[in-house]
């Protein structure tokens, strides 16, 4: 079943001094659940662009966006804060804590804007942390950890609200391939355990690697798209 | 919900201790000096009415009917007991004091000067007027007939002291020039001008005696009740019937009352300019803080915040920032007025000279908890209105679009 359907999606940036840029050209794409798909392309191909419209970050010129069945190009940004909420998790290149919260807080915090209670909440954090063994960097803040554990965190935080669509812009770039790769690893568990769907922007040809899906951008269009 | 906010503007604020510090200390201080100046005028303000006021009459003050434009025996308050008796059906009055002033001409052996004689009730006076604590040298009381308290500065003119003779020259209300001898057995000072200058005090029996009439020229009333003194004043004036008239001691001292008005307006508008100051510096701080956190915001909206969350630990920042100024500058302000209420403000370093327009040497300043209302009001305004602008820069910068782009 389709969770993600792109229709002649473009992106148009048009600056008051620059001239415009066309970041995303006629997009189409459809992204089933569970898949773990890879988007690669040069820098300034769109790719985080992409991600940005699929998660609701920015809205497209044209074209329309269904998330789940629901056209979401045309809602408000109240509504649209509410769907990544609730329905999809982010894991950003770096620097995706809260720097004042703990690891655990990080976590909590999301189940707290959902507004669940604190039994479960604490039950799925433990659940979280074990499962990505993080235990012993609950007491920890941001700038106590290394890049690496923070994007351990980062995906915890991700998932822990168990959303259909995952959604992360190059989330090794900043990280050694050895730990890239057991980043990567541990996603696709997830995505095999849970039937969670992943999308993942990245230039990392072993990241790709891993991927069931790889569609590559050229200049804002999709240049190629293949099942592995 | 909303605890959340909290514990993150919280750690926010504690994230950057410094500025959060100077922050705090900037509009704790302005308070601290905004309560003790306030409190210092106060403490003029009461000093000088209390120091007229009650070096002269009470809380109203009943004169025969022109005694006011003309201030002649002729007009003075006659038929005493019809009005006594009068008053003595109001229960919100607690005491009266009968007191009867005319000219006089006062001289020592150098000098020689024209003067206000009162004849007063002294021992009933002692408690609510204040001449009984402004001895400056002898005693509040009239050993004998001939006793006379004179003010200082007129002492001074006279070249006199106490236990010194003096003589009284008036004319009785038959027009008789009369002479007599009168020992001086106290020296007051009460600030008041017109009694340090230009007045003399002997008892009541005497005046009367030496200027010859039965009655009294003036009847100062104490009430039970200061909310009420307007009313209290009508009712008076209605029970004794136009003969009399009857004043409050607001409309016996005007310029009393403008100076309380000028003064209060003086110390809003002070308030006023301080606050727009600070809130200058406050919205230059809470901007720091939002640039610095652009990215920040954005990651928290990315994963679910809505803008109006954000705005909220915004704002509680700022409100806890100013709240917390608050309680320190209060404390601090109410600490201050503590100890100068105790020990006074000696204004004598500002040099001399204070006295001629009726303002002591040594202020105190009440401690009113009124004082910390208006410091009040104003941190939640400051904390308010001081986030909107940054707020809106925020907004325009779209945070959610700079969390790829450092
Ligand atoms: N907010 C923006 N305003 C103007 N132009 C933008 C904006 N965001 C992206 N662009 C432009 O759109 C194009 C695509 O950018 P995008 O960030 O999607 O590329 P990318 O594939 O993620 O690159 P990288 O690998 O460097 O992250 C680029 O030419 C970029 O300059
Ligand atoms: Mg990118």
């Amino acid at each position: 079943m389709s969770i993600i359907t792109l229709s002649s999606v473009s992106k148009i940036y048009s600056e008051k001094t620059a001239r415009k840029t066309v970041a995303l050209e006629n997009i189409n794409l459809e992204v089933n659940e569970g898949e773990f798909l890879a988007i690669s392309g040069p820098s300034g191909s769109g790719k985080t662009t992409l991600l940005n419209m699929i998660g609701g970050l920015d809205s497209p010129s044209n074209g329309r966006i269904i998330l789940n069945n629901k056209d979401i190009t045309t809602l408000k940004e109240n509504a649209l804060s509410h769907i990544r909420l609730h329905q999809i998790g982010f894991i950003f290149q770096a620097y995706n804590l809260i720097p004042v919260l703990t690891a655990l807080e990080n976590m909590e915090y999301i189940l707290m804007l959902q507004r669940i209670k604190k039994e479960e909440r604490q039950a799925r954090v433990k659940d979280v942390a074990f499962r990505l063994g993080i235990d012993d960097l609950l007491d920890k803040r941001p700038s106590e950890m290394s890049g690496g554990q923070q994007q351990r965190v980062a995906i915890a935080r991700a998932i822990v609200s168990k959303p259909k669509l995952i959604l992360a812009d190059e989330p090794t770039a900043n990280l050694d391939s050895k730990t890239g790769e057991i980043l990567l690893d541990l996603m696709r568990e997830l995505n095999e355990e849970h039937a969670m769907t992943f999308i993942f922007a990245t230039h990392d040809s072993s990241v790709i690697k891993k991927a069931k899906r790889h569609v590559s951008l050229l200049d804002g269009m999709v240049k190629d798209d293949q099942a592995k | 919900m909303n605890s959340l906010m909290v514990i993150l503007a919280f750690r926010n604020l504690a994230r950057n201790r410094v500025r959060t510090t100077m922050v705090i200390a900037m509009i704790a201080s302005s308070l601290t000096l905004l309560m003790y100046f306030q409190g210092f005028m106060d403490g003029i303000i009461e000093q000088m009415t209390k120091d007229t006021v009650r070096s002269e009459t009470s809380d109203i003050t009943i004169y025969g009917k022109k005694y006011r434009k003309e201030k002649d025996l002729n007009n003075r308050l006659t038929h005493k007991k019809y009005v006594l008796k009068k008053l003595s059906y109001l229960d919100s009055i607690e005491e009266h004091f009968e007191r009867l002033e005319h000219d006089a001409m006062i001289a020592s052996p150098y000098y020689s000067q024209g003067i206000k004689v009162i004849g007063l009730e002294s021992e009933k006076e002692k408690d609510d007027f204040i001449l009984s604590t402004r001895i400056k040298e002898g005693d509040y009381s009239f050993p004998n007939e001939n006793a006379i308290w004179i003010g200082h500065a007129l002492a001074e003119k006279l070249g006199t002291g106490i236990q010194r003779k003096l003589v009284l020259t008036v004319q009785d209300s038959k027009g008789e020039i009369i002479g007599e001898a009168f020992r001086v057995t106290a020296i007051i000072q009460t600030n008041n001008p017109k009694i340090d200058r230009a007045s003399a005090f002997i008892s009541l029996t005497k005046a009367q005696a030496l200027f010859n009439v039965p009655d009294i020229t003036q009847l100062s009333i104490k009430i039970h009740d200061q909310k009420r003194l307007r009313e209290v004043r009508d009712t008076i004036q209605d029970e004794i019937g136009n003969h009399y008239e009857v004043f409050t001691w607001r409309q016996l001292f005007p310029s009393l009352q403008f100076m309380e008005t000028a003064t209060q307006s003086y110390i809003k508008i002070s308030y006023v300019i301080m606050f727009i100051i600070m809130m200058i510096g406050f919205v230059g701080v809470i901007m720091m803080s939002i640039m610095e956190r652009v990215r920040e915001f954005g990651i928290m909206m990315a994963i679910g915040h809505k803008f109006k969350q954000v705005s909220l630990i915004v704002f509680w920042e700022s409100l806890m920032m100013s709240f917390l100024g608050f309680l320190i500058g209060t404390t601090l302000g109410f600490g201050l007025l503590y100890i100068v209420n105790q020990t006074g403000v000696n204004l004598n370093i500002f040099g001399q000279g204070f006295e001629q327009f009726g303002i002591a040497s040594i202020i105190y300043p009440p401690m009113k908890i009124a004082y910390c209302f208006t410091p009040l009001l104003a941190v939640i305004i400051t904390s308010i209105l001081s986030i909107i602008w940054p707020l809106r820069i925020l907004y325009k910068l779209k945070p959610i679009q700079s969390i790829q782009f450092n």
